[in-house]
């Protein structure tokens, strides 16, 4: 089973700076329901690869500004 | 409250109302208050709640792997019911027996029943925990 902790996200850091969207624009936005933009906020939801980029170009950065793996290390980059 | 969730608790309250009202109907009208059994008709009205409104999304990643995961364990759950009452049902009545009709709706009104029921409960339980995770 996946840790849902190990990932943390920005989104309601970004919302704020982006003019302060609201929940409902950034999931029209991003072509999600609302309910799903709450659940990531609350860290109950770990989206698919898609959904997180579609979320970074809402907000215009990279992915990684978006979503933070604080795994054990098993992904890190080689070499 | 999303789609599915409505959808589930519609589900729910058509089972609750069914069984309250063949409850209520058997002690004036016997076996024949087994014709409640009709309001289940009513789940197939479900699939209205998915209907689009001005081009408003209706599902997204998060609702249909929930519902995806729901109809996975309603199948299993209700095939290994399927095929217990089949055993039962020859075991009662052995290979030659005849089996009465109100035991063919009433088997079929309960696969039924298992199936939404099983189904709608396993949505809203995985909504109330935030859902399952995509699998990217």
């Amino acid at each position: 089973m996946r840790d849902r902790s190990a990932i943390t996200n920005q989104i309601r850091t970004l919302r704020f700076h982006h003019g302060e969207m609201t929940q409902e624009e950034l999931a029209q936005r991003a072509g999600v329901t609302r309910q799903t933009i709450i659940a990531l906020e609350a860290g109950k939801y770990i989206p698919s690869l898609l959904l997180a980029f579609k979320l970074a170009s809402v907000f215009g950065v990279k992915v990684e500004n978006v979503f933070q793996y604080n795994g054990s290390g098993e992904a890190k980059e080689q070499g | 409250m999303s789609q599915a969730q409505k959808q589930a608790w519609f589900t729910l309250i058509v089972i609750a109302s069914t069984f309250a009202a063949v409850s209520v109907l058997y002690p004036f009208l016997g076996r024949a208050a087994a014709g409640g059994f009709g309001l289940f008709g009513f789940l197939g009205l479900g699939p209205l709640f998915y209907r689009r409104h001005r081009g408003q999304l209706v599902t997204d990643e998060r609702d249909q792997i929930i519902l995806q995961r729901s109809t996975l364990l309603a199948y299993s759950i209700f095939w290994v019911a399927f095929v217990a009452s089949a055993m039962l049902t020859l075991a009662v009545y052995g290979f030659d027996g005849a089996v009465p009709v109100p035991v063919v709706m009433n088997a079929l009104f309960c696969a039924m029943l298992l199936f939404a029921g099983t189904h709608a409960i396993a949505t809203l339980v995985q909504y109330g925990k935030g859902g399952v995770d995509a699998r990217s």
